[in-house]
């Protein structure tokens, strides 16, 4: 194998990893900005991936099951919301049972809907032609070999940014993460910021998910994710809650694991677990390396009250 | 007269209200299990039948609540602290691994001895696996939340190693698991008959000493003043750094011990995943106790009956596996829900803690 089919190759598949990873990190910004942490994105992931095939199976349309998986993780998103923000329990909780319990019921409806065989032929997403630009040697595969879902999840990022950071509405999801108290003062109703953004987090994180299942591997097996909702939540740390920050970080993490795979095939000698423990110990140093550099909304985990006016 | 009238009236009402999370719960699973086309009568059956039916079912439930009750103490040390470490699943791997390590290389030792070096090295094992993000967290200001679980999955693939290279059974077969536990390191059975070893024991033992550690000694007021107010903590002179790190270091060290359990009482080797899902739970047995010792055992209790009786539903009536998360991921939001519901937020399970934000 040469070197540039071998950089074509590890650049394409780092963006097809980063994919899920961005698009969970761009949900997690969503709750993050609205002062919530959410843990359960491996959950709405996992979801969203198991329900994206479910809907394809049964339509035999992949848009559809994205939109389906995407719905189902919207679902988990209003479940935190309600725990965390109308009832007050402790977040990093709440999100751990979504996660077992999302856990729990795609293994569980994997086996009463198909049985021991899942479906083998799940209509997927097929990468888009571009024409003469996907057969352009080196950056064709790196940039043109992807499904529309990669495309978007860019895009969204950009989108996401100026929503954020331009108009009214992402000030005001800001400002709720910041300093609740000011927004409620200002007329608007907190837990309905703090609800939607649940909502659009659980879309995004759900979104992730379908891309995992229908854009890569066309097929649902259990605990899919395998802990990727957990390195978006560090992609969105190290991203600094920014849509376009994470963009890098989700690249970052994406390389860490496509260069993983590149090693396991190669077979050098190094123990497989290693290079599997690689991503999880790599998302550990890089979050160290930030010394301190980060802040994050300053109402992050913190139940408002409204009563109390805390 | 009125206050005590007052007081009876509370504990009345707390009494009944502490038993409907459980009647939710039954009542989901009812549904879900006649929606997907299993009897619920019958499961019903099968879950009481799993649990009370036998002595097996019996010791079974208390073989469980030992192990819970070490990760479920274990993991409240560091909610305490005001630290959210989701790391007990990793822990325990660890402290497992190690002891298995430490026991099959002293085969000749008496029990008692094998286990105490054992039971150090899982400790060690596990205080490791706590200690770094404590470090981290005190010295960087990295969230101890990510870092808990990222080494949760490094936890994973390091028992994966082991047993399938270095530490793999040397018997033909080629199964990924550690050698046998030989028989003297053993955890004495206490139930002649079953399975029930001193890990239950231990866990009471546990019990008691989270009492005396967290309100009784000057690390645990030390922990807790960390755990209520960082500032004000470090204020009065309280080193918040030095208590973080001690108390992720001492949280990760018991749960390392509970591995052990598995690990020498009940399993008698390393395999791949011998702890189904007990650092989880150990994180919702430990909040939903309220940070108690005594509420910790009463939802030790209940955790260990739960998933006995839902493991024989699933066992008799070819339901999935999976079917255990379903029911923890419900119990634990319906509890939240219901708790807070009920009553005054009570700030320890609201308890988001400042450092998680910084």
């Amino acid at each position: 194998m040469t070197l540039i089919s071998m950089l074509a190759e590890l650049g394409g598949s780092t963006i097809r990893m980063s994919t899920s990873l961005l698009l969970g990190a761009l949900g997690g910004v969503f709750t993050a900005r609205a002062g919530l942490i959410n843990v359960g994105l491996e959950g709405m992931m996992l979801s969203g991936a198991f329900f994206a095939v479910c809907g394809s199976v049964a339509t035999g349309s992949a848009l559809l099951g994205i939109l389906i998986g995407a719905l189902a993780g919207l679902l988990l998103g209003l479940i935190l919301a309600y725990v965390s923000v109308t009832v007050g329990a402790n977040q990093v909780v709440t999100g751990t049972a979504i996660n077992l319990f999302s856990l729990g019921i795609t293994g569980y409806l994997q086996f009463v809907l198909y049985g021991r065989n899942p479906p083998s032929s799940v209509p997927g997403l097929q990468p888009i032609d571009f024409g003469l630009l996907s057969k352009w040697p080196l950056v064709g595969e790196i940039l043109f070999s992807h499904n529309a879902l990669v495309y978007v999840a860019i895009a969204l990022s950009f989108g996401l940014w100026y929503f954020f950071f331009k108009t009214d509405y992402g000030l005001v999801i800001r400002a709720t993460g910041e300093h609740p108290l000011s927004v409620e003062t200002a007329g608007i109703s907190v837990a309905k910021v703090r609800y939607l953004s649940c909502a659009a987090a659980g879309a995004l994180a759900g979104l992730g998910g379908a891309y995992l299942s229908l854009g890569q591997v066309a097929v649902f097996m259990e605990n899919l994710t395998a802990g990727r909702g957990y390195i978006a939540l560090a992609a969105l740390t190290l991203g600094k809650w920014n849509p376009l920050g994470v963009i890098g970080s989700s690249m970052l993490f994406g390389a860490a694991e496509a260069v993983q795979m590149r090693l396991q095939l190669l077979g050098l000698g190094v123990p497989v677990e290693f290079l599997q423990a690689f991503p999880y110990l790599a998302a550990m140093a890089a979050l160290s390396g930030l010394v301190g550099k980060t802040t994050p909304p300053a109402a992050v985990g913190k139940p408002f009250l409204k009563e109390r006016g805390e | 007269v009125a206050i005590i009238q007052r007081i009876r009236a509370y504990t009345r009402k707390q009494d009944l209200s502490s038993l409907r999370p459980v009647f939710l719960v039954l009542g989901v699973l009812i549904i879900g299990l006649y929606v997907s086309g299993y009897s619920p009568t019958h499961a019903a059956k099968v879950f009481v039948q799993g649990v009370f039916g036998s002595r097996t079912g019996i010791s079974d439930s208390l073989l469980k609540l030992g192990t819970l009750l070490t990760a479920g103490l274990g993991t409240a040390i560091a909610f305490k602290t005001g630290l959210t470490s989701l790391g007990a699943e990793g822990q325990i791997l660890v402290g497992g691994l190690f002891a298995a390590v430490v026991a099959v290389n002293l085969p000749n030792l008496p029990t008692i001895l094998v286990i105490v070096l054992s039971a150090a090295a899982a400790f060690l094992a596990g205080a490791l696996w706590g200690a770094v993000p404590g470090l981290l967290k005190a010295k960087l200001g990295v969230s101890e939340v990510i870092n808990t679980i990222m080494l949760n999955y490094v936890g994973i693939y390091v028992v994966n190693f082991a047993i399938s290279g270095p530490f793999k059974d040397p018997a033909p077969g080629g199964f990924p698991q550690s050698p046998p536990i030989p028989k003297n390191a053993w955890l004495p059975i206490i139930w002649p008959g079953t399975r029930l070893h001193i890990g239950l024991i231990i866990g009471l033992f546990l019990v008691f000493a989270y009492y005396i550690i967290i309100w009784r000694l000057p690390l645990g007021f030390r922990m807790r003043a960390t755990g209520a107010n960082p500032d004000a903590a470090r204020y009065a002179g309280i080193k918040t750094e030095r208590a973080t790190v001690l108390s992720m270091a001492l949280s990760g060290g018991i749960c390392g011990m509970a591995g052990m359990l598995e690990v020498l009482g009940l399993h008698h080797r390393v395999i791949g995943s011998f702890s189904s899902g007990y650092g989880y739970d150990a994180v919702a047995v430990s909040l939903l106790g309220r940070l108690a010792p005594l509420g910790i055992l009463a939802s030790g209790s209940f955790f260990s009956v739960l998933r006995v009786g839902v493991n024989s539903i699933q066992r008799v009536m070819q339901v999935p596996t999976a079917l255990v998360y379903v029911v923890q991921g419900l119990v634990i939001l319906i509890v939240l829900i219901d708790e807070l519901r009920q009553h005054q937020p009570a700030h320890l399970l609201t308890a988001q803690k400042r450092g998680v934000a910084q």
